[in-house]
């Protein structure tokens, strides 16, 4: 469009301009006609000639100016001239009637038509760009109409699904304790994976909870000893460590934190999970808490270096030969946020990961 | 102020009649000094051309260095034109000039 309206200016000015200069070639025309009638008078006095809607100037062949309506000061150089919103014309007159050697004529230049035609390019300028933006608007609204409700419908599926899941994982887990507290001579590995896969099945629900319906969750921030959860934690996870012959080496000292202890055991189970979930078997994993840090080291697969920035971001997951949804460090960051710490991660390609949340 | 308007008088007349001495007591009709003026305007276009051209022809009077057009030129032998010399030629000239001036007709 631009380049369109540039060449359309171009015409236009192009037009306007040659239009003038016929008009001042008219007015030329003219003063040579009257230069003749005053060459051949016999009269002992004549008119000065006068040209209408312009003004001309008369010099002899070594330039100097003879007679006129005005005196210019410009260079006689022969052709077309435009300067201060004035257009003039050079010319030379041959034979030399009364005298003339050359003839200058004014006119002022079509400013007039010139702001104008600039005028409407404008306007017609704006007019097509709010043409463009509305329908730039309709389009995008009428395209992006069936992936927004697809999203919507998305973002209600995993909401009904999450509150639907909660009941029946709490009875397979219940249940499971229950049956160990009964049965406990019973060791048999088919309920040693079923439980398992009840605690992670539990794991995703709790993710999948505090995404969809962090808004509705009531936090309770008490005072409460770090070292306590922790080892709770890692207990917890020992079983499926030890499914991986993964063991852990702890230095914990006692720490009292004040947040909501949900939400610590989230941090601290997400952050165990993937170090469990990304480590071969029968490494080591290292966590150790201070009174400023908490620190999960494996020795797994790593991060590479140009995916760290982008790790922490919602659904990104990069590995995606393990199973998950790209939702464990994203929480842990929302979390770390909104307690105000501060979450770490340095890693290195095959060499492993080490996260820290300092507070 | 009537010594200035004698003097002044007198001084017109006295170049005024450089024109009638040099050129009048020759010419047996009245030699059409206008058209000769505006002939040499129409070839010169400045005053200071024309008085070159003008004065070189009285001075040195030759077919080529003649104004006239072709036919006059071959009737009025230019090489016949009696030579003046360069001052007398020029002050001719110059009052010729002054005379049929046509920008001092001009009015506004």
């Amino acid at each position: 469009m631009g380049i369109g309206e540039y060449l359309y200016y171009h015409y236009a000015y192009n037009d306007i301009v040659a239009k003038e200069q016929q008009e001042v070639q008219k007015s030329a025309q003219e003063l040579l006609m009257q230069l003749k009638r005053i060459h051949q008078s016999f009269q002992p006095s004549i008119n000065l000639p006068k040209l209408k809607n312009a003004n001309y100037a008369i010099y002899d062949i070594d330039k100097n100016y003879l007679f006129g309506t005005f005196q210019p000061h410009i260079a006689l150089k022969v052709g077309f001239l435009s300067q201060n919103n004035r257009l003039y014309l050079i010319q030379k007159v041959q034979p030399h009637y009364a005298g003339a050697a050359y003839m200058v004529i004014e006119r002022p230049f079509a400013s007039e038509a010139l702001d104008n035609l600039r005028k409407w390019l404008f306007l017609f300028s704006l007019f097509a760009l709010f043409v463009i933006v509305a329908t730039a608007y309709f389009l995008g609204k009428l395209f992006l109409a069936p992936m927004k409700e697809a999203m919507v419908l998305l973002d209600s599926f995993i909401k009904d699904a999450t509150h639907e899941l909660n009941t029946p994982i709490s009875v397979i887990l219940t249940n499971l304790e229950l049956f160990e507290e009964l049965y406990p001579e019973c060791k048999a590995q088919e309920l040693k994976r079923a439980e398992l896969a009840a605690l992670k099945l539990s794991k995703i629900f709790k993710n999948l909870s505090i995404v969809q319906l962090r808004h509705q969750v009531h936090k309770k921030v008490i005072s409460f000893d770090l070292a306590t959860i922790l080892k709770e934690r890692i207990s917890y996870f020992e079983a499926l460590a030890k499914a991986k012959e993964i063991s852990f080496k702890l230095d914990i000292t006692h720490c009292t934190i004040e947040a909501d202890k949900e939400d610590v055991e989230t941090i601290i189970d997400n952050l165990l999970s993937n170090a469990i979930k990304y480590s071969p078997s029968k490494k080591e994993i290292s966590v150790s808490l201070s009174c400023k840090q908490l620190c999960i080291e494996d020795q797994g697969i790593g991060i590479e270096q140009d995916k760290l920035d982008k790790i922490t971001k919602r659904f990104f997951r990069a590995e995606s030969q393990e199973g998950g949804f790209g939702l464990g460090l994203y929480i842990v960051d929302r979390l770390c946020q909104e307690y105000g710490w501060r979450l770490s991660i340095i890693s290195q390609k095959e060499k492993g990961t080490k996260v820290c949340v300092l507070w | 102020m009537r010594l200035v308007v004698v003097l002044a008088f007198t001084i017109s007349a006295l170049s005024a009649a450089v024109l009638e001495q040099t050129c009048d007591r020759c010419h047996q009709k009245q030699i059409p000094y206008t058209m000769i003026y505006k002939r040499a305007l129409l070839l010169y276009s400045s005053k200071s051309r024309i008085k070159k051209y003008l004065c070189d022809f009285l001075t040195n009077p030759s077919a080529p260095s003649s104004i006239l057009p072709p036919g006059l030129k071959r009737r009025f032998d230019p090489s016949t034109h009696p030579i003046f010399d360069k001052a007398t030629a020029c002050k001719a000239i110059e009052e010729l000039i002054e005379k049929e001036d046509i920008i001092k007709k001009l009015q506004p």
